[in-house]
């Protein structure tokens, strides 16, 4: 097939566009919208420190590329936060991945385990969890309050001023989805861009938000990033199934109805901002004294009951 | 017509068969209940839009896009 913009091969069909672009043109097209992305939300600052989290697959390692590429042209400072959830089988093979990509890039990195902070790792974690207890109702629960609260802390502790993040178009769609299902408008706040609730939290920034997940990985292909794209071994998180079979069925069905949504999303949480930002008030932890919305943060909680089953064993 | 696919991560390997002579990539995946927006298409190692045909004795390799976690 012909590119629709200058006639060479192939190798991409961007549906909401109705076009199929070669390479060239899809580097181009590609570059083009991170480019504005940074510019139109200002996500970097002079003098700015600014921490990966790296995972060494496709969408942090990309934001990495892309942050080490801006940062030869403004002047900033960068390095990457690797976190070893303990994953036997398949975070070792990511972080191998993630250390040589910083290596070759020169960017300074940090590894911080489950282990080490917390005193366990995941996959002790998942096989202490007794079946008869329904919630947290899969393993993605406990690690994405673990790891944002070592992403949090680290970052901190390093002096960073912001924490760059590899999430995606279909990640961010999906999880509004989530929270538009569960009424959790807490969290669908705290998903808004430019969130900063607290000056215990490091902002975060999103360079790749607008992004669909297959055109990360179809760039990361053709750029031949070093990238796993193995799949963790506990990522059966029902509800985030349900909602990407269920948007992809709308994209099918319309072509940019994900960027459509992203994009209502952005407006209408500009407006919710408007009207309840003021009103989220952040208690202190009783234990650890970071921000959370309830007297002992959902870290703490987390932490307390794995510890009594551990204990048990 | 037939064609031989393989499915990654997991290196599994599959055989399609269709009465046409020429399909679309796009076929394949509906065949394989596959959703075109989890996925990217090789073939000869080539990235290839979906909507391009293939023949018989093409090498078809289809790699899953969604994150790993």
């Amino acid at each position: 097939m012909e590119c629709s913009k200058c006639g060479g091969r192939g190798v991409i069909s961007i549906r909401y566009l109705g076009q199929v672009l070669c390479k060239e043109c899809f580097f181009n097209y590609f570059q083009e919208k991170i480019r504005k992305t940074f510019v139109q939300q200002r996500l970097i600052s002079k003098n700015d420190r600014v921490a990966v989290a790296l995972s060494g697959g496709k969408d942090s390692t990309l934001t990495l590329y892309i942050l080490n590429n801006l940062r030869q042209k403004e002047k900033f400072e960068l390095f990457a936060l690797i976190v070893d959830e303990g994953i036997r089988g398949y975070r070792e093979k990511s972080i191998e991945l993630a250390v040589r990509n910083c290596e070759f890039l020169g960017v300074n990195y940090h590894i911080v385990s489950f282990k080490d902070f917390f005193g366990f790792s995941l996959d002790e974690v998942v096989n202490s969890w007794p079946d008869t207890l329904k919630e947290p109702r899969s393993p993605c629960t406990f690690c994405g309050v673990f790891r944002r609260r070592i992403l949090n802390n680290t970052a901190r502790e390093l002096n960073a001023t912001k924490i760059a993040t590899g999430h995606n178009l279909d990640d961010n769609i999906q999880t509004l989805f989530m929270n538009v299902v569960r009424g959790d408008v807490k969290s669908i706040l705290k998903s808004y861009p430019e969130r900063k609730i607290s000056k215990s939290f490091v902002k975060r920034i999103k360079p790749l938000a607008n992004i669909p997940e297959k055109e990360i990985a179809a760039y990361v292909l053709l750029k031949k990033i070093p990238v796993y794209f193995g799949e963790c071994p506990y990522s059966w998180e029902g509800m985030r199934n349900l909602m990407r079979e269920t948007i992809n069925s709308v994209e099918n069905f319309m072509p940019g109805a994900k960027i459509n949504f992203y994009n209502y999303m952005l407006n209408t949480l500009s407006l919710m901002k408007k009207r309840f930002i003021g009103k989220i008030e952040l208690k202190t932890c009783e234990i650890c004294g970071e921000p959370s919305s309830h007297d002992i943060c959902k870290a703490c909680q987390l932490v307390q009951q794995i510890n009594n089953f551990m204990k048990k064993e | 017509m037939k064609v031989k696919v393989k499915l990654v991560p997991g290196e599994k390997e599959v055989n399609v068969q269709f009465k046409k002579s020429k399909i679309r990539i796009m076929d394949i995946l509906e065949d394989l209940g596959i959703d075109r927006e989890t996925v990217l298409v090789l073939v000869h190692g080539e990235l290839t839009p979906e909507e391009e045909y293939v023949t018989d004795g093409d090498e078809v390799e289809i790699l899953q896009v969604i994150s790993g976690g």
